[in-house]
Formats: structure tokens, sequence, C-alpha cells
């Protein structure tokens, strides 16, 4: 009554007057998160040994697993492994169950993006490196099991060494054990192509030089005797002779994961365990095809290296891509079946699309 | 400094005499002269105070207020200043034109006219009128019919409701206004406000007046149409009340006209019961400055601190308080007086 509350209320606002601001200058003053704050979700790849513990909790079916068995010691990887935030309600529920703490919240929070796509989390591994698993993912402590049951850490070690290094600098390597250079750059095609002849090649050369060198040529001629590989044809399964120069037949690129498992009675993708084999075979090319589409977005430079030699081509040909999604697919699905085909096709687009618009560079779309 | 405005309007009269003008055109040239300093300085009072506005509604509600514009943001008004002056001038197509266009014309022009009594300043007055202070209420309460104007013109239900609040408003609180500075009147014996400045050089007139100055703060509040009596503008029920339709240039008007006559009614406020411009040290216009920008800074921080209050009890406030209270206070002021002369001072 006579107006009290009213001098208490100015009394408050006056007191508030001169109290500290609480506005935060958002894109100049970061805001200060508590360290339980979940922003983003991440995934550390190499901790992550592909139980799908966190499949199996998420609500939201946020989580993608793909996975492979390697090789050598026979443990399920990581081939591809996807988040896809917009559906994630950042329950915890994964981050709790993981057993390695491979998934964990970030204090990144900034996850606008221009479609549904941007804000999908995806890590790939490199198609052509999946059977590489040690080199790839890193320090893999559980992989010390040699192939073939043996124990020789130490040789081991030496393979992945060589292993990386004839996948980095395949001319030095190769020009050890290959005279010509024809043979060197035919041979590191092979090596890229075909992820056992890399494996092989290293074991040799580790172990034998001169028999490395006298495999490689054999490999060499092969290589070059069967010319353009016949096209699609599904990974062989058992029974194929798997002779050293046998390996280096092209249309094995295609699933490169998995036939070494094939051949020892084993199954590419452990996720498809029971499947039978026509289709698994498929099922597996499909993968193929889209990590490839990936790969060919996201790094055209690289994949399409490969076939076009030209700088210039490139520019062109990865503006075809993106311009035409039919392109694209056509593109992947010859590079995984064909390689040569890939490129004389690539080749004549890229003449075509230059004739088009000889003033520019890139496509007129 | 004390004398600096009048001998500068000294000098130009001097000037325009020496060039052979007769004292009539003289005196005319002056007071064009004297408006439009009166007319700029408002301008750039509603800038400042609009920016302090903003600045100080920010620092209760414990932001920053504009600040991206200029240091502390005091560029912002300007830049929507340019912004209001650019924008395209619509009118709606059923409105009643002729008035819709004149209501702001019209209410810029009755709030500028406050300032032709206001002493700014030893001797600084633009008309010394001796009904100064009745002009002043009684112009005063002109705006109310501008914004009449404004809100039938516009032909919308929001706008009339605004404009007939305004009006309901107006005429409830006139009368505790002017009976609250009676008390003053009566005690100062006139109506001149110099007179009632000087009359205020021993002692200020809140400390003898103290309920009428209440009852005029309170009063004027809502004759300002401001919060927590924002009636005829309350965004939440009217949009904006009798400005709804109005757009642009037209709009700055209305806005430039309520904070001119919250300059006008806070400057009055200081002459009749702070001792006007009168004060130690400072030149005079000075101390004028500073009293009435303390009382905008009242006004302000009254607004920002009580909500809206209800139609009906706006109403009851000034029927059934106000109007009694300033009642009794000039009964008592009139005893008191007779007592004090009585007493033989």
């Amino acid at each position: 009554m006579f107006g009290k509350g009213l001098l208490k209320g100015l009394g408050i606002t006056a007191k508030h007057t001169f109290e500290r601001e609480i506005t935060q200058q958002y894109p100049e003053e970061r805001p200060h998160l508590q360290d339980r704050f979940r922003g983003s979700l991440a995934y550390d790849y190499p901790k992550c040994i592909a139980c799908g513990l966190c499949i199996k909790a998420c609500p939201n079916n946020v989580l993608t697993l793909e996975t492979y068995k390697d090789e050598g010691s026979r443990k399920k990887k990581v081939a591809y492994y996807a988040i896809d935030l917009q559906y994630c309600l950042f329950c915890n529920l994964c981050v709790e169950i993981c057993p390695t703490a491979t998934l964990y919240f970030t204090h990144e929070f900034e996850l606008t993006s221009y479609d549904r796509e941007g804000i999908k989390k995806e890590y790939h591994r490199p198609p052509e490196l999946v059977p590489a698993s040690k080199t790839a993912a890193g320090p893999a402590e559980e992989d010390k099991t040699p192939p073939g049951g043996e124990t020789d850490d130490k040789k081991v070690r030496q393979m992945e060494a060589m292993k990386t290094a004839l996948l980095k600098n395949p001319a030095k390597t190769l020009g050890k054990i290959l005279p010509a250079e024809e043979d060197v750059a035919i041979m590191s095609s092979l090596m890229q192509e075909d992820d056992k002849i890399l494996t092989k090649l290293a074991q040799l050369l580790v172990e034998d030089r001169d028999k490395a060198a006298k495999v490689a040529t054999a490999w060499v001629k092969k290589g070059r005797s069967s010319g353009p590989p016949p096209g699609a044809v599904p990974p062989m399964a058992d029974g194929t002779p798997r002779s050293a120069a046998g390996q280096s037949s092209a249309e094995e690129t295609a699933p490169p994961a998995a036939d070494s498992r094939e051949a020892e009675g084993g199954v590419g993708l452990p996720a498809e365990d029971k499947a039978p084999l026509g289709d698994e075979a498929d099922d597996k090319r499909v993968r193929q095809v889209e990590a490839l589409k990936t790969a060919l977005l996201n790094n055209p430079a690289k994949t399409l290296g490969k076939i076009l030699p030209a700088e210039e081509d490139v520019v062109i040909m990865s503006g075809l891509m993106k311009a035409d999604d039919k392109i694209l697919a056509k593109l992947t699905q010859l590079l995984v079946e064909d390689r040569d085909k890939a490129a004389k096709v690539a080749t004549a687009w890229v003449a075509r699309e230059k004739k088009r618009n000889p003033g520019e560079g890139g496509p007129s779309s | 400094m004390e004398n600096l405005f009048i001998n500068i309007a000294r000098t130009l009269s001097d000037w325009l005499l020496q060039l052979g003008l007769s004292h009539f055109w003289t005196d005319l040239v002056l007071l064009v002269v004297q408006w439009t300093a009166i007319i700029l300085i408002i301008t750039l009072n509603v800038i400042i105070l609009v920016w302090l506005e903003r600045k100080i509604s920010g620092f209760i509600q414990q932001r920053l207020g504009p600040n991206r514009l200029g240091p502390f943001g005091c560029f912002q008004t300007i830049a929507d200043t340019l912004k209001l002056l650019t924008k395209e001038d619509i009118i709606p197509s059923q409105t009643d034109k002729l008035i819709f266009k004149t209501a702001p014309m019209f209410f810029i022009i009755v709030s500028v006219l406050l300032y032709a009594v206001i002493p700014m300043g030893k001797d600084m007055v633009v008309v010394d009128l001796n009904v100064g202070l009745f002009y002043f209420i009684s112009v005063g309460s002109l705006t109310t019919i501008a914004i009449l104007m404004a809100g039938w013109s516009s032909n919308n239900k929001w706008s009339l409701l605004g404009a007939m609040r305004s009006v309901a408003q107006m005429i409830s609180y006139e009368i505790p206004l002017a009976f609250s500075l009676l008390g003053v009147v009566m005690i100062a014996g006139s109506l001149n406000l110099s007179a009632i400045v000087a009359a205020q050089s021993n002692i200020w007139f809140i400390v003898l007046q103290p309920v009428a100055f209440v009852t005029y703060f309170i009063a004027a509040t809502a004759e300002l149409n401001r919060g927590p009596f924002d009636m005829p503008e309350a965004e939440q029920e009217l949009t904006a009340g009798a400005y709804t339709e109005y757009t642009g240039m037209r709009w700055a008007l209305f806005f430039l006209a309520e904070y001119t006559n919250l300059v006008a009614v806070s400057a009055l406020a200081a002459t009749l019961f702070f001792g006007g411009w009168q004060g130690p040290l400072l030149p005079s216009w000075m101390w004028i400055i500073i009293k009435t920008y303390l009382i905008m800074l009242v006004f302000m921080w009254m607004k920002w601190t009580f909500p809206r209050i209800r139609m009906d009890h706006l109403m009851s406030l000034s029927w059934k308080v106000l109007v009694p209270v300033s009642l009794i206070n000039i009964l008592v002021t009139g005893v008191g007086i007779e007592i004090f002369k009585g007493m033989g001072w």
C-alpha cells in the first residue's frame, strides 16, 4: 500500500542496472561450456573395435557401422562408420556403452549446414586400403598376429613398413627389383588395385629380394599380356588357383577386402556371414561403388589422377561429375569393373566437353 | 559561458539592426533563429534519448543494449533515423488521407510549441508569457487530438481503440495534473514560469509541495503515454495503437513528438519543482539540461520497471486517488499559506 511495492520494484531494477550484464557477444565471445556438455558426437577411428554395441544402443538409428574381417588377425574391422546427427537426440547411450571410449561428445555445437547430408559425419576407410588395416588404422595393437599364424613380430612390422613404402613411393621401391620404368608403373598400378598383390610383394621383398624380382616381373608380364581385363566378373570364391601370378587378375580388384578370406573359406564382411556367395558379391560391389563415389566426390584429383594423366582433364572431369549424377554413377561403375575402360571413357568425355566449350576449363553447366 | 546564447542572440540582433532592418524584422528573424535552434536541439535530443532509453532498458534487464555501431552503440539511433527517412511512405487505401497526413505534423508542431514558455536558462525564454503554465497545460493537451486524428483516420480498429484510450486517459489525468500544479502557482503567486523559477531562489518547491510533485509525476507519465500508462500503444494488445498504420517518416514524427513531449514535461518538472535553471557554478542552461535529464532518467526507470496498468485501474487511480489527493493538497496549501501569512512571513 502507498507505493511500497512500487519502490521495491524500482529498487530491484536499480540494483540490476549496475550488475554485470549476462549477455554474451556470441560470435566474438565463446560460451563457457561445462565438461559434460554434449555437442557433436565424435568417433575415434583407431580405437573402434567394431563391436557394434553403439548401434544396438542407439534409439534413433543414428549410427551405421560396416565391418570386414581382417586378413591376418581374423578380427572384425571398421570399413565405414557414419553418424547421422540430424536424428541424434544426444541421449549419451552410445557413449556410455562404448567399451573403448571411441565415441565421445565434443564441445562443438555449431552444427548447421546447408543440407541434410552436411550434418552427417562419415568415417571411411579409403576403398583401396580396406584390407591394409594396420597401415590405415594406425596403432592397431591387437593385430600383432601375422598372417598364417606366424608369430614373428619383427617380420610383420617389417612387412608393414614395406607396404607403406610401396604405396607411398612405388618408383623407388620397385626400381630395385624392376629395371624398366614402364614395368614399375604397371606394377605400382597393380599394387594399388589389388591389396593382395601388395601384401605378397611386400612379404617377398622382406624375405627374399631375388624371388620378389622374379615374381614381380612375372606379374608385370601377365598384366601387360592380359590387356584390359574382362570387365565385371564377380569375385572369385573358393577353389581359384592362387599362384602368385594369378592373383594379379584384374577382376579381383573389385572386392579387395574380402577375397582372401573367401579363399580360406571365410567370408568378407561379417555383417553378412550367412549370405549366399553370389548375393554377397553383389552387395559388396554395390557398397564398393558407393565408397568409390564418395571418394570421387571428396577427392577427385587423387582418384581421377589414376585414369587421366593431365591435371586439366581431371579438373574438367570432376566438374562434369559434380554437374551430372549419371556421369558420376557410370564412371564409378566403370572404375570398379574395368579401370582401362574407365580411363578411355573418361578421356572421351573430357575431349567432348573440351570441344563443347573450348574457351573454358570446366563444364558450362 | 553563462551568457553564451544570450550574447549570440544579442550579436545577431545588433548586426541585423546595423544592416538597417527595423526592430520588428529583427525580432522576427531572431524568433525564427530561436525556433530553428529549438527544433534542432529537439531532434538531436531525441537521437540521444532513444539511444539512452535502449541502453537503460538493456542495463535494467542485464543486457548490453545497442552496442554494434560506434562506441557503446551511440550511432545506432542515427542509423535507425536514416533508415526511417529512406523508408517507403505507405498510406493505406481506406484511410482519411488528409487527416492521416496532417496528424503527425500536428503532433510534432504541438510538441514543439511547448518549448515557447520553458525558461532554458537565465533570461532564456522564447516567449515570456504571463500565463506560461496555463499555456503549457492547454497546448500539452492538444497532443491527444493528434493521436485521435491518427487513430480515427487510420480506419483500423486497433488504431481507433488506441486513440480512444488516449483521449480517455487525457481527460482523466489532465485534471490531477492541473490541480497538482495549482499548489505551486499558489505559493509562487504567478503563472509565469520565469517568476516561478525566481520564487524558488531560496527553496525548491519539491520541498514545499512533495505531494504535488508525486501527483504531477504520475499524471505526466499518463499524459506522455509512457509506461506503465502506455495504454494507447500497448504493443501486446493493439500492435502499435494509434500509430499502427504509419510507416517511415510519418511514424518517426510521432516518435519524435513523444520524446519531445517527454523532454518538455521533464523540463517543466525541473522548472516547477527543482528550481529551474538555478544552480551553483555551472551556467544556467547547463543546469536545466542536467535536471531535465535526471528527471527523464526517472521516467525511463519507471517505464522499464512497472508493468502496464489495466485500463479500469488507470481510471480509478486517477479519479479515486489522484484527484482527491491533489484537491486536498490545494486545500492544505491554501490553509498553510494563510497560516504563514498570519505568522508574518
